[in-house]
């Protein structure tokens, strides 16, 4: 089946047939932010802990999730998607607190650049990007 | 298409909860899980709570993680599709999943052609 004829089936909008550096585009009800990633332990496990770090959870409701998309700063340094729904301000702290406790850093997209610590920035053309 | 797996952390009744999703693509702009949920005969089916087993522990435990998955999808992805062979399982499971308060499914029907 054509992505067309599926976009149609479904009545749910575009099919994305290319994915796109997360954060780039906005999403309704979402919110992108990178984790660093210093390859100490499967992103997924580290990803287990940062959430968890904090507890009882600060958010209400929702989830967050790994998006796959890895970029590499031009030092080298690597940071992991993730997204998250629901109780927007509360996952924020959630993970900016987990964060802090874990010694990871933060960063967010701005336009087409990777924004760390709000004062560090690279354009994403200069970054490598690697989706799984 | 971009298909791929997500591991997510989703909030039910206070708790985190993870999972991983085997198809996730974005549509409309919405990070959409698509899962599908096929069943031989719907009238003997385990997911079936009138079928001849739909009582027996095994079948309630079935139906029970077909729920907990709906509502796990609910709080984490923007999305779900299920796509079924089954008329009935999507009528019957639209309700369940309704009345449990998720909202952001739809089932897709492509019945078997024997």
């Amino acid at each position: 089946m054509t992505t067309k004829k599926m976009e149609t089936l479904l009545g749910l909008g575009a099919i994305q047939t290319e994915r796109t550096v997360p954060g780039t585009q906005p999403m309704e009800g979402r919110e992108f932010c990178y984790v660093s990633d210093k390859g100490q332990e499967e992103f997924g496990i580290f990803f287990k802990k940062l959430i968890h770090y904090i507890s009882p959870p600060i958010p209400k409701n929702g989830g967050v999730m790994i998006e796959e998309c890895k970029i590499t700063l031009p030092d080298g340094e690597v940071f992991q998607a993730i997204s998250y729904k629901g109780d927007i301000e509360g996952w924020r702290l959630q993970i900016e607190q987990g964060a802090k406790s874990l010694n990871a850093k933060l960063a967010r997209i701005d336009a087409e650049s990777i924004v760390l610590d709000d004062i560090q920035s690279f354009r994403l053309i200069d970054c490598g990007i690697d989706f799984k | 298409m971009p298909f791929g797996q997500r591991q997510y952390e989703a909030l039910v009744n206070g708790k985190l909860v993870n999972g991983v999703a085997d198809n996730v693509v974005q549509i409309g702009r919405k990070n959409t899980a698509i899962e599908a949920k096929y069943v031989d005969d719907w009238a003997t089916s385990l997911r079936n709570p009138t079928s001849q087993n739909g009582t027996k522990p095994w079948a309630l435990a079935e139906q029970q993680r077909m729920l907990d998955q709906a509502i796990k999808y609910n709080s984490a992805f923007d999305q779900v599709i299920y796509h079924t062979n089954s008329a009935d399982l999507a009528t019957h499971y639209g309700n369940v999943f309704r009345n449990a308060g998720v909202t952001n499914f739809e089932f897709v029907i492509t019945p078997v052609i024997k």
